[in-house]
Formats: structure tokens, C-alpha cells, sequence
């Protein structure tokens, strides 16, 4: 229903002029470099330019409107942000001030959700208490970014099919103190392919699909041996989960800045809406950043992984040791027992109806928590499908899973739930509003899985 | 593995008759393929062009009806993994099919024939076979491997053969001779259930064939009322159906209770029946025309897909496999009073008597019209894409016979997860367990509030003899802090002896160690429940709630026991009720509570929950054959929580305080007279 196919011509020539128009200063990976045949080269979204030269302060404009653009080698008519998918790169440091103005040229309302971003609620781009920007109307968002975040935007209104359609982009909030890596990517993870009257273009059990990153399939970065990689890699999908792996692959960073010390996982999971900063230290052999099947219902893992990324060195030599990230190592809060809110996720693939403690949004019972009291959240999944779930407006720390604390401190505002499991996170509390909590699985949101938490 | 194939091998068929011998065209020297075919399908039943025929494209979905003139056009998907088929369903006749072949026939006809709706008493129910065992097409392990091991391992595989069923159906007790007749059974002959041979066997307390056939002791053979018990619990017994013995059951009768045929014989449900079971809810309908290829009957065989055209299952599609109708034949229960020469209320049970309620409460809570029962208790299992996944002649591919790959999630468990399945941790998720603590002026006062947050019914639910129930216990400095107040639990948590008053000095059982917990009554519970024991029932709330509030006084330890009485470690206050209870642990984990047995904690301080169905004679907590009432129900709603309050004593300190939510599955004193091992299980734990 939502792509329309007007070409298919496969960029075997390996060259993307997709949101390559401009090149960022941090983030200045453009599509130059020559890739192995069949490849394309990797490209970084272009960066947004900043329409106030007072420092601290980020000013754009994003213009939402139907937009026919290359992804994976086919032309298709979607939506973009500034005529560009994904939208303009906005990037700023923690304690900037963004004021964005949306202007939508679409046919229909949008808003435009800073997620991962702590901002007042009328500001977080929510129909809930505020309509949404009508067609040919504008919105001026603006607050204030005080941490550092991987995080993006996107519409939260007829959200399934608006992202789907490809309108969002990506919102680096970066501390001045990281090190700086000889290549900064940003990876903007999204899925394509499936039947259209599915209504949704994500694989949901299987990735069959085709992931692409930035719109280019399995792009390929040149590098020197010997150099620093840092990505921020960001799932954009409606529904599709990446399992990621990569030789030498370190996670520094989540969706909320550094984590207290790196990670090196078997997989790095990141459900629909979930992030990370990883690094990598190539050295003579090249590296492959792979994405494996993955199965929300729990499925087996089968078949081959997939590589959405290449990084080939083109020199050989010794791998780095590493960027000296300014870690901070901390344990996991306490459970401090009592629960505040506890909700619990029912639904059926089979039936299409997703609800939250029975009750399908926007028929929902609102829990109130008060301000500055930090308070425990417990969500419990019931379906037999996993959950990446979302809260806007603050960053949680995850107390537990099936009682069991994590490693390490970690602080998320997207996080996966598995089949029956518990989860608990402790939500601060500090930011007054309406504040929704769902599944990032947009056609579970849209089905009802989204409900409404305040503090007052 | 199968889904995978289906994932990996996407064979797309070549429309070219045979490359050799074609022709080749310059302008298109590649093999040229086929995506889709659109087709017209002719559909006749007995001869007749038929209206409102299903077809669908075997394992592709989206059907398309047939008109008047018994038409309907189909786009078919030529590059599905397997056989191209053609498949038409319709309500009254086996589904059929016509492959497609090649690209050249686009119009098919579809001739169906009228199943035989007579229900044939001679049909044997198929064997369900075992897990990993195929001797034969005949057993449904044959192909339907994943399903039948799921199913292998199920409480409704264990319908009949349940011990605990069986032991109320007859009446007996798990003892020895000697200890039977200790305990004032009776040591007689009777039959073994699931083989009708003569044994030896202890009857002992209430039991379906004695209480309804008014017979001392057992009756095995001599019973001639049965109470319907095996409408639902042996519905396999072939013959006549309905308003059999249980112990006629034998054999796979007996050993695979609901098993695979039986539940898939279900042709239509009538959910206003007033008969459980297979008596009147569940109508089956068994095969009468004649097989072929040695089988003796055509096979007959009901099911949620309309493209299973394989001649081997001989399908029908029926929707009451994908909601809660055919779940309701057995899990909604209402009954009037069995036992000869008693009654009913006709006005206080109009409807009789709520047994098993689960479906109601599910159909009028708020996930009823969202999900379906099978939503929880079966859900997908996504690694198996294919009903049959053959894994014994994986090289069939898919199609009519083999069945083709279905999305991952169509096909869904058979193991009915729930309070009996551990692993599936439902009860653990089911419900919320929340406590405060506020200091008064003679101790601590702790709020302890139940939260039923997970399930679409009621908790407890199924089982009348079921029971929730939170129990805490306090700590000061290390040292047990004893309760004072607040409410108590009540006699069924278990007691080893009671005494309504008196002394309170003699305890025949008593051992030093034991726990003597004193309680009184101050009026009747105050609570919402279910039904006409909620606050705002729609067909009007009963006046007299039935359960009393019973609250904590105080408790002592046995310290010394002799003929003349027992000493105990401090005096007990006066109440209304007196315990002797022995070896309460609190588990902590939810492994402890399934390994240590159920605690007494009748007198101790928490609150239960459950449906309280009354004997003729008074008793509370009967099992429901021999119920003539239901005095009391304060289970807890969907969505909906239960609070109490309970005071410990004084303590300089905030006292430590646990908390745990247990799941028991009978009641005590039955599983104690019974001799049956009795788990809790832990479903929440909360301290302070």
C-alpha cells in the first residue's frame, strides 16, 4: 500500500547520491570512495545547516512532504523531511538549544517526536493534549538538549505509515568531552521489501527483508588500517529487530549517552526505535557489521546473517586499540522494591489487537506519578511476541529482567521485553507532563499498545 | 527448520511445458517465469453449483466467495514455495482441490460432496501416537510431530488419567490398606481406572460415584449415575457420547484424555447449551462413509484452515478453533445440585449452580473482544511453520498432502500454558503483589494488595477448589514478629486440628514445635467478587457475601506436650477459633514452592480468594459435585485488586516484612485425607 515501486535499478555501480548533497564536519563520511563492485559506498545523512549563528543555539527548518527517492537501488515515492531520507543529520552538543520548525507539506497532520530526547511535553510531538500540525500548517519545537543522546525524529501521528513512508531523521546530541574518531558514522538502519498490502515494510519473525543503512544496501566504508570507527547506529524500522555482530565490535554508547564501560557483546540487539554507539578498530582484514535473523516470537535463530555494513581497510597495519571514551563506571541502582506502575502487555499477532493492562490507547487509564519522586515501573509481556518499549519525555534506568539487574548502570528510554518476561525500571519522575508508553512496534502502537503516564 | 526452507527455497515455477523441446525465442532466450495466474474455479456441491464456497490458494490466504453461479476468480501467487493447488472450503462438505499444473489452465472445476452428518457410534477415535515415535500414518504423531509432543505434555492429555480426578471420581484415597482404615476408609475391590481390572483400593471421603449413587464406601461397579464428570475429562470414550462412566474409559480412553481426534470431531459448539462437555456444548461429529487404502471410514476432520485439501485429514474449517466457543464446552460449567434429594436455590441460581466460569469471565471482561483464549494458552509457535512438520519425510515439499508453510505464528502450541505449565511462568505474571507499612499506636499496620494484572478472567479461575492467597510474616531485630490483628486466613489454608472454643489446653496432635493460631470473627467480609458477590452486579448483588472476617489475636508455639494438655511459649488470647497448624515456610523462591509441601496457614495472617461451594451439609470448599450452593466468591476481577490490612506488634524499628502470593490447587484438607502431594506455587513476593 505504501511504496510505490517506479523503478528498479540496482546501484551495482556502487555510487549513491542519496543525502550525500552536503557533508558534515563531524560526521563528514560521503560517498566518494570507491567501493568493491556491487557495493555501494557509505554515505552519512547529510548534516542539517544551522540557521542561527548564535552559539548554542541549533535553529532549522524541516519541511515534510511527499519525496521520491533511491533506497537499495529503486526509486520510490515516500515522504522526507528536507527532501532528503534519511532527513537532514541534526547535530548538536548537550546544553545546545534546538528550535525546530516544522512546516508540513504533507496531505494530512504530522508532528515531529524528538525521541530519546527529555523535552517539555508540549514540545514532544504528541497528539495527546495537542492536535497535530494540519496540512500546509507549521510548528515550532524548541527546548533545550542537556544530554548527551543518540537520538532521532520522527512523526507521532499516523506514525506507522508517515515512518514508514520514510519521514525521520537522526539527533546527535554529543559530548564536547568523546574522543574524536577518525570516522563517525551514522547509521540509519531501516528495512524494505515487504508485500505492500501488509501495510508495513519490516520483516516481523524473519528478517527476510532488505535492511539498508542510510537508503543503501550493505554500503562499504573505506578506512586505513589503523583507524577509529565510531557509529552510531539507530533502528528506524516500523518492526524489524537487528541482531547485530562484527568482528571486534565494541559497544560504547546507548541511546543515552556513554554506557559506564564498553561492551562487547555476542549480539547487540536493537529492536525497532533502540540505539547505540559502537566502535570498531580495523586492521588489515575487513570488517562485516552483520545482522542476524531474529525472531520477536522467539523463534530459533535460522538462516544467515546479513551484512549492512562493510569496513575495508585499504592498507594494512595493526588495528588500534581503542578510542579513550571517558567511561564512568557505575552499578545498578538498587530495586528499591515498591512498584509505582505496573503495566502489562497483552495481544495477538492473529487477532491485531494490542493492549496494555487490557486497554487499547487512546481508551486508557492515565497513572499519575508525582514530581521528583523517582518511582519503579514494571512491565510484564504477556504476548508471545517481544516488545521494545518506549517511554517519552525521561531516560529509565533498567532495574531488572525476570529479577535479574544487568551488568552495569543503564540508562534507556527504549527497551526490549521478551516472551513472559518482567522488567523493571526506575523512572525519575522529573519532567511534569503527559508522557506516552508503548511498543515501538508501530503497528502494535497503532493497534492500541500505547498508554499514557503523568507526573505532576 | 521447516519455516526456514520456506524462507531459503522460494522455488519459482517455470512456465515452459519442457526447455528441451520448446522453441527458442530470440527475443527472450532466459527461462521465463511465472509470478501470478489469475483463474476461474467452478465449484459444485452434490452436483449443484454452489454459493459462498471458500477458495484460496493452498497456503496463501485471502479467499474469495463463490456466487451464485458457484464462480469465483482467484489471482494465484505462482512463485509460493510448494504445489500451486486451488483449495475450496466450504461448512458442509470435505475441503478439495485442484492443482495447478502449468501456466495454460486457467479454469478449474472443484467437485465437493456433502459429509455424511450422522454421527457414526461405531468410529474408533484416532491414536495420538507419542513423541517421537511414527510407527504409522494412522497415529497423528505421525506428521504433526512438534503438536503432539506439545500436546504430550498437557494437562488436557492428563484429563482422565489425573489422579486427583480420578481419586474424587471414585471416592478413594491414595493409601495402604493400613493406613486407610486408620484414617476410617474402607479397603475394598473396585476398579483400576484405565483398565476396568479388579483391584484393591481405599475409599475414603466424598467422591462423585458414592455421594451421587448413595453407596457406602466405593461403587466403581455398581454406580448408575455419573455426573458428567466424563463429558469433559474422557470425552474419547468411543460409543455412545455423553453421560458416561469415567472409569469406562480404558486404554487411549483413558491415557490421552483430550486428545487430538477428539478435539478436532468438534463440528459446530452451542455455547446455550446447558450440558458440558460433549453432552451438549461440544457437538462431534464422527466419519460414517466408508475409507479406502485400508482405512475403514472416510477421514473426517475439523479444523481452523480452509485450505487443507490432504485426503488423509478429510477437513472441514470450522472458526470456534480460533476463539473461545470450543474452549468454553469445558471450561464454562454451570450444574444443578447432583446428589440425590438435594436442591439448588432456583432463585438464588436461576441458572444453577457457576462451576467453571472461565469463559464467561474471559468473554465479559476487557480482552474479550480483543483476544482469544488461544491468544495466551496457545500461542504461536514460531518454529513451526507447517501443522505436520514432517520431519520423517522432510523431503516432501510442501503442498496437499504434506500441508503447505504457513506464517510463522499460524501455527500455534498445543500445550495449553497456564497454571500446570511452570515453565510458562503465567502464574508469576499473572498477578501484583503491593504492601505498605504505617506505624499506629500499638504496632505496625501492613496493607497487602493483589492486583490480577495479567489474565482476561478472574483469579483463581477453572478448578471451584483453587485458592490465592498472600500470606506475610514480620521480623523485628531478627526476631518473629508476631501478629496481633488484622485479617486471617481462613480454615481450608489448613490446620492440622480446630477448636471453636474452650482452653484451648488439649490438642490431640499436637507435637512440641507446632503453632496454635487464634482468631475471631468480627462479622461478615466485606468484598466485590464475581457475579452477585461483586458490588454492582447487573442481575443484582447478593446481601450476604458469605465469608466471614475472621481476624488474627495471637499465637503460641507448643513447648511441651503430655496427656493432660500442652504447654505453650505464652498464653493465648481469647478468640472465636483456635489452629493447630505445623511447619508453615514461607517460600521465597518460586523452585521452593514447588518442592516443599502446602503449609498450613489457616489462622495466619493474609487474605484468600476463591469460589467457596457449600455441601448440603454445611461444608465449605466441597468439590463441586457435591455442591448445592455457592456461599462466597471474592475472586479478583481482570484489571481489578483486593486489599487487607494485617497489624504486628510493636518494634522500635520498621520490622522487616515478607509477603508471598501462593497458588494452591485444591484444598488442604481434601489433598491431606486424599494422602496427594500438594505444591504451592509461588506467584509474588514482596517485602518491606
Amino acid at each position: 500500500m505504501i511504496w510505490l515501486l517506479l523503478a528498479c535499478t540496482h546501484s551495482g555501480d556502487g555510487v549513491d547520491s542519496v543525502g550525500t548533497e552536503e557533508t558534515a564536519a563531524d560526521t563528514e563520511e560521503t560517498a566518494v570512495d570507491t567501493a568493491p563492485p556491487g557495493r555501494p559506498a557509505f554515505a552519512n545523512p547529510a548534516l542539517a545547516e544551522d540557521q542561527n549563528p548564535e552559539p548554542g543555539v541549533f535553529e532549522l527548518t524541516l519541511s515534510a512532504a511527499p519525496h521520491d527517492f533511491q533506497v537499495a537501488g529503486q526509486q520510490v515515492s515516500g515522504y522526507a523531511y528536507n527532501g532528503q531520507n534519511p532527513g537532514p543529520l541534526i547535530q548538536v552538543e548537550a546544553g545546545d538549544i534546538l528550535t525546530a520548525t516544522l512546516q508540513n507539506g504533507l496531505e494530512n497532520g504530522s508532528t515531529i517526536h524528538w525521541h530519546g530526547a527529555s523535552v517539555p511535553w508540549e514540545m514532544d510531538g504528541v497528539p495527546w493534549m495537542i492536535g497535530p500540525v494540519q496540512a500546509g500548517e507549521s510548528k515550532t519545537y524548541t527546548f533545550q538538549l542537556s544530554e548527551p543522546i543518540t537520538g532521532w525524529y520522527h512523526p507521532h501521528f499516523d506514525t506507522e505509515r508517515q515512518v514508514d513512508l520514510g519521514l525521520y531523521g537522526v539527533l546527535l546530541v554529543k559530548d564536547p568531552a568523546w574522543p574524536v574518531a577518525d570516522h563517525e558514522l551514522v547509521l540509519v538502519a531501516d528495512t524494505w521489501g515487504e508485500a505492500p498490502e501488509e501495510g508495513h515494510h519490516s520483516g516481523f519473525v524473519f528478517q527476510e527483508n532488505t535492511w539498508t543503512i542510510n537508503g543503501l544496501e550493505s554500503p562499504v566504508l573505506k578506512v586505513e588500517a589503523g583507524q577509529s570507527v565510531v557509529a552510531h547506529v539507530l533502528n528506524v524500522s516500523n518492526m524489524g529487530y537487528l541482531s547485530l555482530s562484527a568482528e571486534g565490535m565494541r559497544v560504547v554508547g546507548g541511546e543515552q549517552g556513554l554506557l559506564p564501560a564498553p561492551t562487547t557483546p555476542e549480539r547487540l540487539l536493537l529492536g525497532p526505535g533502540d540505539r547505540a554507539i559502537v566502535e570498531f578498530s580495523p586492521g588489515t582484514q575487513e570488517i562485516e557489521l552483520l545482522t542476524h535473523p531474529y525472531s520477536v516470537a522467539g523463534a530459533s535463530e535460522l538462516g544467515d546473517p546479513v551484512s549492512i555494513l562493510g569496513i575495508h581497510p585499504s592498507t594494512s597495519g595493526a588495528a588500534n586499540a581503542g578510542l579513550d571514551w571517558p567511561f564512568e563506571s557505575a552499578a545498578p541502582t538498587p530495586d528499591p522494591g515498591k512498584t509505582a506502575v505496573r503495566y502489562v502487555f497483552q495481544g495477538d499477532e492473529q487477532t491485531g489487537q494490542w493492549r496494555i493492562n487490557g486497554e487499547a490507547f487512546p481508551d486508557v487509564t492515565i497513572e499519575t506519578l508525582p514530581e521528583g519522586v523517582p518511582a519503579v515501573i514494571e512491565v510484564r509481556n504477556l504476548s508471545a511476541t517481544e516488545h521494545p518499549f518506549h517511554l517519552h519525555g525521561m531516560s529509565f534506568e533498567v532495574l531488572s529482567v525476570d529479577g535479574v539487574p544487568p551488568d552495569q548502570r543503564t540508562i534507556q528510554d527504549t527497551v526490549n521485553i521478551g516472551i513472559r518476561q518482567t522488567l523493571r525500571i526506575l523512572v525519575p519522575a522529573d519532567n511534569v507532563g503527559d508522557w506516552m508508553a508503548h511498543c515501538h512496534i508501530l503497528p502494535h502502537a497503532e493497534g492500541g499498545m500505547m498508554t499514557v503516564l503523568r507526573v505532576e | 527448520m521447516m519455516l526456514l526452507l520456506a524462507l531459503a527455497c522460494v522455488d519459482t515455477p517455470i512456465v515452459d511445458s519442457d526447455p528441451v523441446d520448446s522453441p527458442v525465442d530470440a527475443r527472450d532466450s532466459a527461462v521465463q517465469v511465472l509470478e501470478s495466474l489469475d483463474v476461474v474455479v467452478n465449484v459444485t456441491l452434490d452436483g449443484a453449483p454452489v454459493e459462498g464456497a471458500w477458495v484460496v490458494q493452498g497456503g496463501r490466504g485471502g479467499h474469495q466467495l463463490t456466487d451464485a453461479q458457484g464462480t469465483a476468480s482467484l489471482t494465484l501467487d505462482m512463485t509460493l514455495y510448494g504445489e500451486v493447488a486451488v483449495s475450496v472450503s466450504h461448512p458442509e462438505a470435505r475441503t478439495e482441490h485442484q492443482t495447478v499444473r502449468d501456466g495454460e489452465t486457467t479454469t478449474f472445476t472443484v467437485e465437493m460432496v456433502r459429509y455424511n452428518r450422522s454421527d457414526n457410534l461405531d468410529y474408533v477415535f484416532g491414536d495420538p501416537g507419542i513423541p517421537d515415535v511414527a510407527d504409522t500414518t494412522a497415529q497423528c504423531s505421525h506428521c504433526h510431530k512438534t503438536i503432539n509432543r506439545s500436546w504430550y505434555g498437557s494437562p488436557h492429555r492428563d484429563a482422565a488419567s489425573n489422579p486427583w480426578v480420578q481419586g474424587i471420581y471414585a471416592g478413594t484415597a491414595d493409601l495402604e490398606q493400613s493406613a486407610c482404615e486408620d484414617a476410617g476408609g474402607s479397603w475394598e475391590l473396585g476398579l483400576q481406572p484405565g483398565t476396568r481390572a479388579e483391584i484393591s483400593r481405599c475409599y475414603l471421603g466424598s467422591g462423585t460415584l458414592p455421594d451421587l449413587n448413595a453407596c457406602e464406601g466405593g461403587c466403581d461397579e455398581t454406580a448408575r449415575v455419573f455426573g458428567q464428570c466424563a463429558d469433559c475429562h474422557a470425552p474419547g470414550i468411543n460409543g455412545v457420547l455423553g453421560e458416561r462412566d469415567l472409569l469406562e474409559a480404558v486404554g487411549m480412553e483413558h491415557s490421552e484424555g483430550v486428545s487430538c481426534d477428539v478435539c478436532h470431531k468438534v463440528e459446530s459448539t452451542d455455547p446455550d447449551s446447558s450440558e458440558p462437555g460433549i453432552s451438549g456444548w461440544l457437538n462431534l461429529m464422527r466419519p460414517s462413509e466408508e475409507g479406502a487404502l485400508g482405512q475403514e471410514y472416510f477421514p473426517l476432520m475439523f479444523g481452523p484452515y480452509p485450505d487443507v485439501p490432504s485426503p488423509v485429514m478429510g477437513s472441514v474449517a470450522r472458526d470456534h478453533y480460533q476463539d473461545g466457543s470450543l474452549c468454553g464446552g469445558c471450561h464454562e460449567h454451570w450444574q444443578d445440585a447432583l446428589i440425590p434429594e438435594t436442591a439448588v436455590d432456583a432463585e438464588r441460581w436461576p441458572d444453577g449452580l457457576p462451576v467453571h466460569t472461565t469463559y464467561s469471565e474471559w468473554q465479559q471482561g476487557p480482552l474479550g473482544d480483543a483476544l482469544a483464549c488461544q491468544s495466551c494458552h496457545m500461542p504461536p509457535d514460531p518454529n513451526v511453520g507447517n501443522a505436520a512438520d514432517l520431519g520423517n519425510i522432510i523431503d516432501l515439499q510442501p503442498g496437499v498432502v504434506p500441508g503447505w508453510m504457513r506464517p510463522a505464528g499460524q501455527v500455534r502450541e498445543h500445550s495449553w500454558v497456564g497454571p500446570r505449565t511452570p515453565e510458562s511462568q503465567m502464574l508469576q505474571l499473572a498477578a501484583g503483589l503491593d504492601l505498605n507499612m504505617e506505624q499506629t499506636e500499638t504496632g505496625w499496620l501492613v496493607s497487602a494488595t493483589v492486583s490480577n494484572v495479567g489474565p482476561a478472567h478472574y483469579i483463581p479461575t477453572g478448578e471451584p477448589m483453587r485458592q490465592i492467597f498472600v500470606v506475610l510474616q514480620a521480623t523485628c531485630a531478627g526476631q518473629p514478629l508476631p501478629a496481633t490483628g488484622g485479617a486471617a486466613l481462613p480454615a481450608w489454608l489448613g490446620a492440622l486440628e480446630s477448636q471453636e472454643s474452650g482452653d484451648w489446653s488439649l490438642w490431640p496432635s499436637a507435637q512440641v514445635g507446632d503453632v496454635i493460631r487464634v482468631v475471631q470473627d468480627v462479622g461478615p467480609l466485606a468484598y466485590s467478587g464475581w457475579g452477585p458477590f461483586s458490588e454492582s452486579s447487573t442481575d443484582g448483588s447478593f446481601t450476604d457475601k458469605g465469608l466471614r472476617d475472621e481476624r488474627v489475636v495471637g499465637s503460641a508455639v507448643v513447648t511441651w506436650v503430655g496427656e493432660e494438655g500442652v504447654i505453650l511459649d505464652r498464653e493465648l488470647p481469647s478468640g472465636d477459633r483456635a489452629y493447630l497448624v505445623r511447619g508453615a515456610v514461607l517460600p521465597s523462591t518460586v523452585q521452593e514452592s514447588a518442592e516443599q509441601s502446602a503449609g498450613m496457614w489457616a489462622g495466619a495472617p493474609g487474605m484468600s480468594f476463591q469460589r467457596v461451594m457449600a455441601g448440603v451439609d454445611g461444608d465449605w470448599m466441597v468439590p463441586h459435585h457435591a455442591a448445592v450452593d455457592v456461599v462466597a466468591d471474592n475472586r479478583i476481577a481482570p484489571g481489578e485488586s483486593a486489599s487487607s490490612t494485617h497489624l504486628f506488634g510493636a518494634c522500635a524499628e520498621p520490622p522487616q516484612v515478607q509477603a508471598a502470593l501462593l497458588h494452591r490447587g485444591t484444598t488442604w484438607a481434601l489433598a491431606h485425607q486424599k494422602n496427594w502431594t500438594l505444591n504451592d506455587s509461588l506467584m509474588a513476593k514482596e517485602s518491606l
